[in-house]
């Protein structure tokens, strides 16, 4: 399964019922980019919630996905 | 010289008292044993009460391992036998440190609540000192209202599980702590006379200079300092009094899904109870019957522990209402509907209805509430809101008479300060200090409780208001229920002011247009509702069975969703997602009842209709809002089929001319009118060559919509400072005509959204309806249609779903400056004598009203709480009705009515009500006891007159419960009527066969 399909159906719903927001912004090899949004741009232990989609990645993907991320908080624009 | 300030840098006295709080609150642990042998299981919830698992079996949970998972649930367990070194001592306690809400079962028992504000929990006996924990783990992102400082640093989706422990509390440093952390806020506060607070400082310093912080010992001599320096102290008086009511504020669905509620209300529940058995003063208040139906299904042991508590007195079931509405947005029957359902739960289970309407964070309740409280047995209206949360003026009451749209008062009460407190003593003052109505020598309102997501009091707020009632400084402070408060402190007390209309919130405006969807949505089923009801009822006198319970359950399913930060719009995405899915399957409900559309069409209204509707036909030549359909001419009578007649075939009955600029000039024989390329119109005349346009009208307006925090709820005073540039794609065009309709399209566009609009004529009609389609891209946009009349009046009318209201339009003073933007129903106008503008919409709640213009909000694209909120296509019409008289001579309501409400596909039979003037039927139903029927006729024009029936009829209040006999009802303006009649009555004004025996009394 493609990883960002994999991603919104698994991980960024979960997320998005907690307030947050994350989704796959980009993918380059073993790395993925992520724009995290809502309650996630600002929380201090997303971290935790990176490795555990790491974890599940690895578990249900057979992939060993490393997820960066990028913070873009409410009222922030480029 | 010129002044230096002195700046300090040295440790102040009370910064070193607040450091020793802090090593107190760490000493209230005297012992402490780690229970080891957890296991997790983890989960999502998928339903009110059903989860799916991440993990097949449970795994082994140790201290520092990380656990919940977003939007997770996590099932713990553990069994443990009590240490030697703890097994006789007093007050053993499970300790778990969590940012989670957990409900805990100890020896299969549900025992209380840990959550960020509850970090222990007392033990009962067990036999052999054997205990089997079993914990429902629920993890929130907003969890409650987090006070505790100490879970900051596990908040998250993911947490560390920082262990569970079996403790015995150090009763002298808790009580120590308790006693100083209550003199502390005296203290910081800033609610308190300066020289009261320089004692307050002196002693509690002195006091934490007695205890040795490496043995801890003089915690007993601290305590017995300060209850002789400081709890002895008598020099320093309060005043005044001030009732305590503990209540937890619980939101069905808002940063949580609705299902994350039924977990949230019995864990409420349940540390309530506990509390309860440990402190028998403890009286709590808890609202909303759709959380008691959720206890009731879901918890039943819970709830049978809540109805021995309400029969004693301790928990006490108030509101009255379903679920805790937002009184805006809802038309009257659903508000109707709420007290129905509501007050009748309540009075099934617990034996008596409630007496208040409790809704400390409504935003802001329509005038047509009193009366219907009064007819649901309620005489006590409360609410936090306007004097907490206003922008502009302070609300001037807090215990006051509010008289509503057709005169009917209750007893209000607005308490001072907000509806989440912790009973400390700096709120508890606050309270006091900002209650308005002192003169009136009764005391004030202070709800105590956390709260938003549930949970209420804590231990330590019993604790602290326990102690406040030694301190001589504190107003005298009386722990009660929320009715006992209501009764001994409005009922018959000093002269009360009165509050006359409408109790409008300063705040907030951008809920009366967020997430258009759900407005709409709700616009339309609350017709549809009606419409199935009206069908089902004469059709059951037909002798065809009532959907009775099919019906209930698709109004409650409606009803829910018109929770105050549902409808709204004040949510996270998934409760958007859900509230559609439940309108989606109400509409359905409502289709399945009507059965498959007929060819007959059915006026459901109690007058005849004088607009041309639409209905939707396959073969028809006229796309409306992405339907295909055709209008119906023709004769269409009160409660009876239409007869259609043939369609015009000369499409000549209105004229065109191409003007300079690619403007149009369109004329039919009741307008004229010159159209911009934009759509809007340049000039509105009707046949008698009335101008009504005085600039821009009907043009589409962008303005920057950026209000900060409040993202969703609130539109700024300052919105317009910032208009957006909207450009005209395609410009103005003739789209198509028949011989009863003709409709001009233009297309609009920014970078991002493309807006298509379509004016539609009438043939006969001095009308116009504009239809848009939007594709709707923007961030922090607010979409508007405005229209400068040419009409010269300080008030404008806007309906409120059950009769209107007037609105200043002008701007002298800060509280007509503050509503710029206000709620309407069904539509606005604004009228001088000779005529006015009336706009009827389909599902838009949201209006400004200044001098000469009506400003309709079509659209906003709030970021927070939902990034996505109204982003996608849209779908909207309103209709332009420029007249001639005043809008009730005009029967603007009648027509926004008709607007609104589609031909019904069915196949009925004809009901002449007696004439019902100026009333409109908002309901037939069959009763709730499924022996009669209920007629529920609203007076919405605000005139006097009478109904008379040709036969006896019982007027019942709003419960259905009959109050007196007779055959003619007077009523006032504004005024809501129920009767009800028995079936052989009803079908007497029917043109049908004999009843059938069997149905009814």
């Amino acid at each position: 399964m493609e990883l960002k399909a994999w991603f919104e159906a698994e991980i960024a719903t979960c997320v998005k019922a907690d307030g947050g927001w994350l989704e796959v912004s980009s993918e380059s090899g073993n790395t993925a980019e992520l724009t995290a949004r809502g309650e996630c741009a600002h929380c201090a232990a997303l971290e935790r919630c990176l490795r555990w989609a790491e974890t599940r990645a690895k578990r249900e993907l057979g992939r060993e996905i490393r997820f960066t991320v990028t913070r873009v908080p409410f009222l922030w624009r480029k | 010289m010129a002044h230096v300030k002195v700046i300090r840098r040295s440790m102040l006295p009370d910064e070193w008292t607040r450091i020793r709080i802090g090593w107190l609150k760490k000493r209230q642990i005297a012992k402490a044993v780690e229970i080891t042998g957890w296991t997790i299981r983890e989960g999502r919830q998928t339903g009110d009460n059903s989860y799916v698992m991440y993990d097949a079996k449970p795994r082994e949970l140790k201290r520092g391992d990380e656990y919940f998972t977003p939007d997770g649930t996590a099932f713990l367990r553990a069994e443990a036998r009590v240490p030697e070194e703890l097994a006789g001592e007093k007050g053993l306690r499970l300790r778990l440190t969590t940012a989670g809400e957990m409900l805990v079962r100890v020896n299969g028992r549900l025992q209380g609540g840990i959550d960020p504000n509850r970090e222990t929990l007392p033990l009962p006996p067990a036999e052999d000192g054997v205990y089997v924990f079993g914990i429902e783990g629920y993890n929130r992102s907003k969890p409650d209202d987090d006070r505790n400082e100490d879970t900051m640093c596990y908040k998250g989706c993911r947490q560390v599980f920082q262990g569970g422990w079996f403790v015995i509390p150090d009763e002298e440093a808790c009580a120590l702590y308790q006693d100083a952390v209550l003199f502390y806020d005296i203290l910081k506060g800033g609610e308190f006379d300066e020289d009261y607070c320089a004692l307050v400082s002196d002693r509690l310093y002195h006091a934490l200079n007695l205890v040795n912080w490496d043995t801890g010992e003089g915690m007993r001599e601290a305590r017995q300092y300060i209850a002789r320096e400081l709890y002895g102290n008598r020099l320093y008086r309060g005043s005044g009094a001030v009732a305590l009511v503990a209540h937890s504020h619980l939101d069905i669905a808002y940063y949580w899904q609705r299902k994350h509620a039924v977990q949230k209300n019995a864990r409420t529940c349940l540390i309530q109870l506990e509390l309860m058995d440990r402190y028998p003063e403890l009286k709590y208040t808890h609202t909303q019957a759709y959380l008691f139906e959720t206890l009731e299904e879901y918890y039943p042991e819970l709830f049978e522990r809540v109805r021995e508590k309400v029969e004693s007195g301790q928990f006490e079931p108030a509101g009255g209402m379903y679920v805790e509405a937002d009184c805006n947005l809802p038309c009257a029957e659903s508000l109707t509907r709420q007290f129905l359902y509501g007050q009748l739960y309540f009075r099934e289970k617990f034996g008596k209805i409630c007496g208040n309407c409790w809704l400390p964070d409504v935003f802001g309740t329509s005038a047509v509430l009193p009366q219907i409280l009064k007819k649901s047995g309620i005489i006590h209206y409360v609410s936090n809101k306007m004097s907490t949360w206003n922008d502009t003026n302070r609300f001037p009451h807090n215990s006051f008479i509010w008289r509503g749209l057709d005169g009917s008062e209750v007893y209000a009460c607005v308490p001072p300060t907000h509806f989440i407190t912790a009973a400390t003593p700096t709120e508890i003052m606050q309270n006091w200090n900002a209650y308005q109505d002192k003169n009136s020598g009764a005391a004030t309102l202070c709800m105590y409780g956390y709260g938003d997501g549930g949970s209420g009091v804590t231990e330590d707020m019993l604790q602290s208001i326990g102690r406040l009632r030694r301190v001589s400084a504190m107003p005298e402070l009386r722990v009660t229920g929320g009715q006992a408060y209501l009764d001994e402190n409005l009922n018959e007390t000093a002269r009360l002011s009165v509050w006359d209309g409408e109790l409008y919130l300063e705040m907030h405006r951008g809920t009366f247009t967020t997430k258009a969807d759900l407005k709409r949505n709700n616009r339309q089923l609350e017709i549809l509702l009606r419409d199935a009801e009206l069908a089902c009822a004469l059709r059951w006198l037909q002798g065809a069975e009532y959907p009775a319970e099919t019906l209930r359950k698709a109004w409650k399913k409606l009803l829910i969703n018109q929770f105050h930060d549902i409808l709204p719009g004040s949510h996270i995405h998934p409760v958007y997602e859900d509230a559609m899915a439940d309108y989606a399957e109400v509409r359905k409900t409502c289709e399945e009842i009507l059965g498959p559309a007929e060819p007959a069409l059915y006026n459901t209204l109690n007058f005849p209709r004088t607009l041309p509707a639409f209905v939707p036909d396959a073969a028809g030549s006229v796309v409306r809002l992405g339907v295909r359909g055709r209008y119906v001419r023709g004769e269409m009578p009160a409660l009876a089929a239409a007869a259609e007649r043939q369609a015009g075939s000369d499409p000549d009955w209105i004229r065109t001319e191409s003007l300079p600029g690619g403007r149009i000039a369109v004329s039919t024989d009741r307008l004229r009118v010159v159209i911009a390329p934009d759509g809007s119109l340049e000039s509105l005349r009707n046949e008698k060559g009335r101008e009504y346009t005085d600039g821009a009208f009907n043009i589409l307006r962008l303005f920057r919509d950026v209000p900060g925090n409040y993202d969703a709820w609130d539109i700024l005073p300052t919105y317009r400072e910032t208009e957006l540039p909207l450009a005209v794609d395609v410009p103005i065009r003739e789209s198509g005509r028949d011989g009863e309709t003709a409709a001009f399209i233009c297309e609009l566009k920014t970078e991002k959204s493309r807006i298509v609009r379509t004016l539609r004529f009438f043939r006969d009609q001095g009308i116009i309806e504009a239809e848009h389609f939007a594709d709707w891209r923007e961030d922090h946009v607010l979409l508007k249609a405005e229209f400068d009349c040419a009409v010269r009046s300080p008030y404008a009318l806007t309906d409120t779903g059950a009769g209107y209201i007037s609105r200043e339009t002008g701007r002298n003073t800060s509280w007509q400056q503050a509503r710029y933007e206000v709620c309407q129903h069904k539509w606005c106008d604004l009228s001088e004598p000779g005529g006015g503008v009336a706009i009827l919409n389909d599902g838009k709640y949201g209006v400004g009203l200044w001098e000469n213009m009506i400003s309709v909000s079509l659209l906003r694209a709030t970021c927070r709480p939902d990034l996505v909120s109204d982003r996608g296509e849209h779908r909207f019409a309103y209709l332009i009705v420029p007249h001639e008289r005043t809008p009730q001579e005009d029967g603007i309501n009648r027509m926004a009515i008709e607007y609104n409400t589609p031909l019904l596909r069915a196949k009925l039979p004809a009901l002449a009500l007696p004439e019902t003037g100026s009333l409109f039927l908002q309901s037939l139903k069959q009763a709730e006891n499924g022996k009669r029927l209920i007629l529920r006729l609203t007076e919405q024009d605000g005139r006097r007159g009478a109904i008379r029936f040709p036969f006896p009829v019982t007027v019942t209040n709003l419960l259905e419960d009959g109050e007196r006999e007779t055959d003619t009802i007077a009523y006032g303006p504004f005024e809501m009527v129920t009767v009800k009649a028995g079936p052989e009555q009803i079908r007497g004004l029917m043109d049908l066969p004999k009843a059938n025996p069997s149905i009814g009394e």
